[in-house]
């Protein structure tokens, strides 16, 4: 009897199909990825392996789990299965964990429903889940006191507490960075091989679904097909020609007060970017990549050293000369939902840095704005509508026309296509590169992405605390990584 | 009840209060004592007073200090409060901690014992119950103009905005404010329920509105030792208070759920 078995499953929303003809089985052992682009049903189908679809939702098919046909169970038996015979990981650890209660309490709750141990039996087996799941910490911690990594974990030990025969894991690694991706990713497949479950991978991230996955299925709109392989190709860029400095920093410290005397997100930063270049930084969460992005764009003063943009100094530049070098840079942030006024239309949005023009009239602003979203392949009604009604894709295109009305010399991308899918990413990569082309744009990418990185960086920074622990040509500091956090994510 | 029936409701004690301004159907200040303490009537549809005079009419009237006022110390509060919300929010450190620290001092004193102190150095008065519920309001909305601005500085897009090179002004008109604005509508109309009641309380105590005005909670007051006698005379006053609050309530959520969802705070 195999964990998962799926036979011609199809899931309708009124007249939306979001599954059609689905077959799939998850042995025991085994690891079945599922990728695809958002809305092609990734979603639906974890749902119905639970039978936990929307109300609204018209199901045909069997789904069965361990040979049960869950859609003939009553309500009293699904909840049993649930968590049960099935565990779940989500995305997002910090709101699957319950704040308020430690992580051996929560992690205690799933024995008490799904098994038949004692209090002190229930203790026992509650510490060795926590070390099964690579955790010494004491079962008395709070969620809040955790990594991410560490929270997913906890979740972790918590889907596979009542020895389920299948796992799901919806994105397990989506919310988390690159070293503790890997390490969850390989905390997975080590507990599939010993604990023999079948664990069903939904993912977005086609990496991720072959290295760990012994199958690899994808969904799109709906159906089940072969993965469409991406290929990560050598760069295939066109270098521009190289010009002068545009972006100087000189010894840059930057320190925050703390509880006691103050802590450095910065410490002795020098680089240099030149025009038509690219750097990349690289580093984990908490290395000081934020407050780089924050000190180069003149939002933040360092304590100090000199930053300087084209030639002038953010720290001494006051009044129109600040402005003039507002007007040379700009940048495109991480998560595209923050990053807009969610009550101003996208004309609005994407005008905003016209306010560093002097005199601008309604006719020329509207003409600027059309001409730039027409440049990132947004439709010209597009301007009407206010951010929420566009996809992730749309806004991200958004917040890179926002970012070349002016046509700023500097772009600083903090993280801006992490959340992208692959397809998306690979529409905005060429874009960026064709506008870097045309226009001789200089960009500064913060980034977890290695594929990104290896793709449009010449040269890389590795932070970490604060410091610059590598920098030099992508090739150099790739080929030997001699910071172990960099090394863990190219590997 | 629908969404529409909280501004229906208050819209038509709105309207009779407006209305009484021109026209009741008697004299407010008319005293008939040969007519006094007499039941409803085709001629006084609710009946009369201790001192003859139309019930009706009287309510309707009586609405008038009571929305007055209440409205009066909800803009106090507002024009007071948002701005330093906003300020406090744009400028963390020394500033903000002014505000917040001078909204929490504000708000250890007992507010009707300082609203009783601010009318007995102003003296009894409409204007001056409106003054003293304003002032216990500018700490309100400060505070929670404070606290949902605060969120919204945290954002990309007050980032974006001082990339365009718009300054703290210019972002907390432009970026702030509308987006604090579903929150600051939920609080006005807690506010404004609140004023109502307080206003009542104030002219119980004769401190507000002074005769011949009317006012509800005076007629309360006026009407206490006859519960006995004319119940109507207490009850009918104090359901006017009751539904207007009511009323108000239902409105700010109506007016919130109109405002606030596509926002995602």
């Amino acid at each position: 009897m195999k964990p998962l078995e799926i036979a011609h499953l199809s899931v309708r929303y009124g007249d939306v199909v979001a599954l059609d003809d689905v077959c799939l089985a998850v042995g025991a052992g085994e690891i079945v990825a599922l990728v695809g682009p958002s809305g092609s049903g990734k979603s639906t189908l974890a749902a119905a392996a639970m039978d936990l679809l929307p109300i609204e939702a018209i199901e045909q098919g069997v789904v069965r789990i361990e040979g049960t046909d869950i859609r003939t169970l009553p309500e009293k038996r699904l909840e049993a299965l649930r968590g049960g015979r099935v565990g779940i990981v989500f995305q997002e650890p910090a709101t699957a964990l319950n704040p308020a209660l430690t992580i051996g309490r929560q992690i205690a709750e799933v024995l008490e429903l799904h098994s038949d141990l004692g209090r002190s039996e229930i203790a026992a087996e509650v510490d060795r889940l926590l070390a099964e799941v690579g955790l010494g910490l004491s079962a008395r911690r709070f969620p809040h006191t955790l990594s991410g990594g560490q929270r997913q974990r906890v979740a972790i030990a918590m889907a596979i507490a009542a020895r389920p025969a299948l796992l799901l894991a919806d994105e397990p690694t989506a919310s988390l960075d690159p070293v503790a991706q890997a390490e969850i990713a390989a905390l997975l497949q080590s507990l599939v091989r010993r604990r023999g479950m079948g664990l069903l991978l939904v993912t977005h991230d086609f990496a991720l679904a072959r290295r760990i996955a012994d199958r690899v299925v994808a969904l799109d709109q709906g159906r089940l097909g072969e993965p469409a392989l991406v290929e990560i190709g050598p760069p295939k860029r066109e270098y521009p020609t190289r010009g002068g400095p545009m972006l100087v920093l000189n010894q840059v410290t930057r320190t925050y007060p703390a509880k006691r005397g103050r802590v450095a997100a910065l410490t002795e930063i020098s680089l240099l970017l030149a025009r038509g270049e690219t750097l990349a930084v690289i580093g984990a969460s908490g290395s000081g990549k934020s407050t780089l992005a924050r000190v180069a764009l003149g939002l933040d003063t360092p304590d100090s050293g000199r930053v300087t943009l084209g030639g002038r100094d953010w720290a001494t530049a006051r009044g129109a000369a600040r402005r003039a070098m507002r007007r040379r840079v700009q940048a495109v942030f991480q998560d595209p939902g923050a990053s807009f006024d969610p009550r101003q239309t996208a004309e609005r949005i994407v005008a905003e840095p016209l306010h560093l023009l002097d005199r601008i009239s309604a006719e020329e602003r509207r003409a600027k704005v059309a001409e730039v979203l027409a440049q990132v392949g947004l439709p010209a009604d597009a301007m009407e509508r206010l951010p929420q009604a566009f996809s992730g894709g749309q806004r991200q295109r958004i917040a890179i026309a926002r970012a070349l009305i002016l046509k700023p010399d500097l772009i600083l991308f903090d993280e801006a296509l992490s959340a992208l899918d692959p397809a998306l990413r690979e529409e905005i990569i060429a874009l960026l590169l064709q506008l870097q082309a045309e226009l001789g744009l200089t960009y500064l990418f913060i980034a977890h992405d290695m594929d990104l990185v290896r793709r449009m960086a010449d040269r890389v920074l590795v932070l970490r605390a604060g410091r610059a622990v590598a920098c030099g040509a992508l090739e150099e500091v790739f080929d030997r990584p001699t910071d172990p956090y960099l090394a863990a994510m190219l590997a | 009840m629908s969404r529409w029936g909280g501004p229906i409701l208050l819209g038509l004690i709105l309207a009779a209060a407006l209305l009484s301004l021109v026209w009741t159907p008697w004299d407010v200040a008319a005293i008939d004592v040969a007519h006094r303490l007499e039941p409803a009537s085709a001629a006084h549809w609710l009946g009369t007073d201790h001192l003859g005079r139309d019930l009706l009419s009287m309510l309707m009237a009586g609405a008038r200090p009571s929305l007055g006022v209440a409205a009066l110390a909800l803009a106090i509060g507002l024009a007071g409060g948002v701005p330093l919300g906003l300020i406090a929010a744009a400028r963390p450190g020394w500033v903000d901690e002014l505000v917040a620290r001078g909204a929490d001092i504000l708000f250890a004193f007992p507010a009707i014992l300082l609203a009783l102190l601010v009318i007995a150095i102003l003296g009894p008065g409409a204007t001056h119950a409106a003054l003293a519920i304003g002032l216990f309001n500018i700490p309100v909305f400060a505070r929670v103009t404070r606290a949902s601005a605060r969120a919204i500085w945290t954002r990309d897009f007050i980032l974006a905005a001082r990339l365009a090179g718009k300054g703290q002004i210019l972002i907390s008109l432009e970026h702030v404010l509308p987006n604090v604005a579903g929150p600051l509508v939920v609080q006005a109309s807690l506010q404004l329920s609140l004023a109502v009641l307080a206003e009542a309380g104030l002219s119980f105590l004769g401190l507000g509105a002074q005769p011949p005005a009317v006012s509800w909670g005076r007629m309360v007051a006026d009407a206490q030792t006859l519960i006995g006698t004319a119940p109507s005379l207490v009850l009918l006053p104090g359901l006017a208070i009751v539904v207007t609050v009511f009323a108000i309530n239902l409105t700010g959520e109506a007016l919130r759920d109109s405002i606030a969802p596509e926002t995602g705070l």
